[in-house]
């Protein structure tokens, strides 16, 4: 019997599982890698679903993505599926892509609601853009639909960007939203729109995406074409800092940053957090040679040479550049399977062709994206070797990586 | 010269259709229904705008049908949509009678 299978069996009975999964948070060192069965179990990928990941919150799109009454996105979430719709009132709601009949998805995929109905396929019943059952199809004359409309999920809205929570008892978000208004709203995200969006699924857990997402140590090694234009902690770092504030501050800009990420969290609250980074010297945004790609964002008036993230919760981490903006969410599918989501904005007046070009706008990120799958999924083959060990992680660089799974962990234990 | 005299249909007797009521005929490829009304008879194409369903197997309340598919409303007078899904107004055709016939205007 191999060892995950050992684990799958001690796991399977509620009693024992508590004392297994202590057992391995137990065996855990300090600023190590996770143990393989975090990367391989089943039942402990249930647990993160539902124990871990449920109360926070997800980036599900830019406002811009639903331009018109009925424009609706369909976000699929490990067994779940939301519809995020925008109503007739402008208001983007989200309901549960659950058909209150007999449960059947209603909408496959994103699109639009035609006379403004959420019609399921499998039996015609149907639904109003604020959830309520306006028709169902051969009932009773007197069957009262009241009871019966779309369960509504919680949602917000900040800076154009469209959150949704799986959670009945979500964090608070009044963290998250100060942080974005005070990062990405200097970018103007509220008046961005989405050039392209495109999204790569890691044949691998989301601990792995995630912990590869957090730290930059694999860029030189994994991402030549990104690091040509971003800084990477170098000695000539803290001059190139310097610089980016100086020529943000002539603007009179200043972007706040904030660190209450990973178990800095505040009680009760999303993770909340943001940084500045500089770009390479004389580099204006991210693309091949650091050339601008399209119209400055936000109260930009020109160049800093550097760029915001903001991070909201564990899953979605948002990059502006002056020019563009990116979101990237990270969404488990299945033990084996996260998907990737990359949304690129920019300023919402820009025209395609003649503001940008859209391939030039997504190359860096395409090409980023698409390398990091590689990696991740060359991780998780690693990982499922029965000659993992875990290793040490590397300090400071890979700091992040280690509060990610630290906040893991405790959050894992506090759900035991 | 394409023909454009209005051709009345012989349909059913006025007896056929009771009150608040709904008569269905086809003509050539046409499927129409005749509503009896408090005030007349109205008659609108049979088919729904939106998806394929009989108009006459809904539910004829205040100068409405409701379309039994997935709900559409439209006003029988006008054909115009008074509810979604459907987007576009059904088709409208004359009606009167001639001592007990009703007759339809194709």
């Amino acid at each position: 019997m191999n060892e995950i299978t050992k684990i799958e069996q001690a796991l399977s009975s509620d009693a024992n599982a508590k004392a297994s999964i202590g057992s391995l948070l137990d065996k855990q060192r300090k600023n190590y890698g996770l143990q393989p069965e975090f990367y391989l179990s089943d039942h402990i990928y249930r647990l993160d679903i539902e124990k871990v990941l449920m109360p926070h919150w997800q980036c599900v799109n830019h406002v811009s993505a639903i331009p018109n009454a009925g424009d609706y996105i369909v976000f699929d979430y490990d067994r779940e599926s939301v519809i995020v719709v925008r109503d007739a009132d402008n208001e983007i709601r989200s309901f549960a892509n659950v058909c209150r009949h007999r449960g059947s998805r209603i909408c496959e995929t994103s699109g639009h609601a035609r006379g403004g109905m959420l019609i399921c396929p499998y039996h015609a019943w149907s639904y109003g853009l604020d959830g309520s059952l306006a028709h169902a199809r051969m009932m009773p004359r007197d069957f009262d639909k009241q009871g019966f409309g779309l369960k509504p999920l919680p949602t917000k809205v900040v800076q154009g960007l469209i959150f949704v929570s799986l959670s009945d008892t979500p964090l608070a978000f009044d963290d998250c939203e100060e942080n974005i208004n005070a990062t990405l709203g200097i970018y103007g995200w509220a008046n961005a729109k989405v050039a392209y969006q495109s999204s790569v699924v890691f044949s691998a857990n989301w601990k792995l995406a995630l912990e590869n997402q957090v730290e930059c140590y694999h860029c030189a090694p994994s991402h030549p074409e990104f690091s040509v234009v971003h800084g990477q902690s170098t000695a000539t770092e803290k001059k190139l800092i310097a610089e980016m504030n100086a020529k943000a501050a002539a603007q009179g800009i200043r972007v706040e940053t904030r660190d209450h990420w990973a178990l800095a969290a505040l009680d009760g609250q999303e993770q909340a957090y943001s940084n500045r980074y500089p770009m390479t010297a004389n580099a204006c945004t991210a693309s091949k040679d650091g050339s601008p790609l399209a119209p400055l964002m936000g109260k930009f008036q020109s160049y800093d040479n550097g760029m915001a993230v903001c991070y909201i919760g564990p899953m979605n981490h948002c990059l502006s550049y002056g020019d563009y903006g990116a979101i990237f969410r990270y969404t488990p599918k299945s033990l084996f399977e996260t998907e990737l989501a990359v949304i690129w904005l920019v300023r919402g007046d820009a025209v395609e062709g003649k503001d940008y070009d859209r391939d030039e706008l997504t190359w860096m990120w395409r090409v980023t994206a698409g390398a990091d799958k590689k990696i991740v999924e060359d991780n998780q083959r690693g990982v499922s070797s029965r000659f993992y060990t875990p290793g040490p992680y590397a300090l400071p660089i890979e700091e992040k990586t280690v509060r990610f799974t630290e906040w893991y962990m405790s959050s894992l234990a506090n759900a035991l | 010269m394409e023909q454009t005299d209005t051709v009345w249909i012989d349909v059913c007797s006025v007896d056929d259709i009771d009150e608040g009521g709904m008569h269905e005929f086809q003509h050539e490829e046409r499927r129409i229904v005749i509503y009896r009304l408090e005030d007349g008879l109205f008659a609108t194409d049979n088919v729904c705008t939106h998806e394929f369903a009989l108009l006459s197997e809904g539910w004829l309340e205040n100068g409405t049908i409701e379309c039994p598919l997935h709900g559409a409303l439209f006003n029988v007078k006008t054909g115009q949509v008074e509810r979604g899904p459907a987007e576009c107004a059904l088709k409208t055709y004359a009606v009167r009678t001639e001592g007990e016939r009703v007759l339809c205007s194709i």
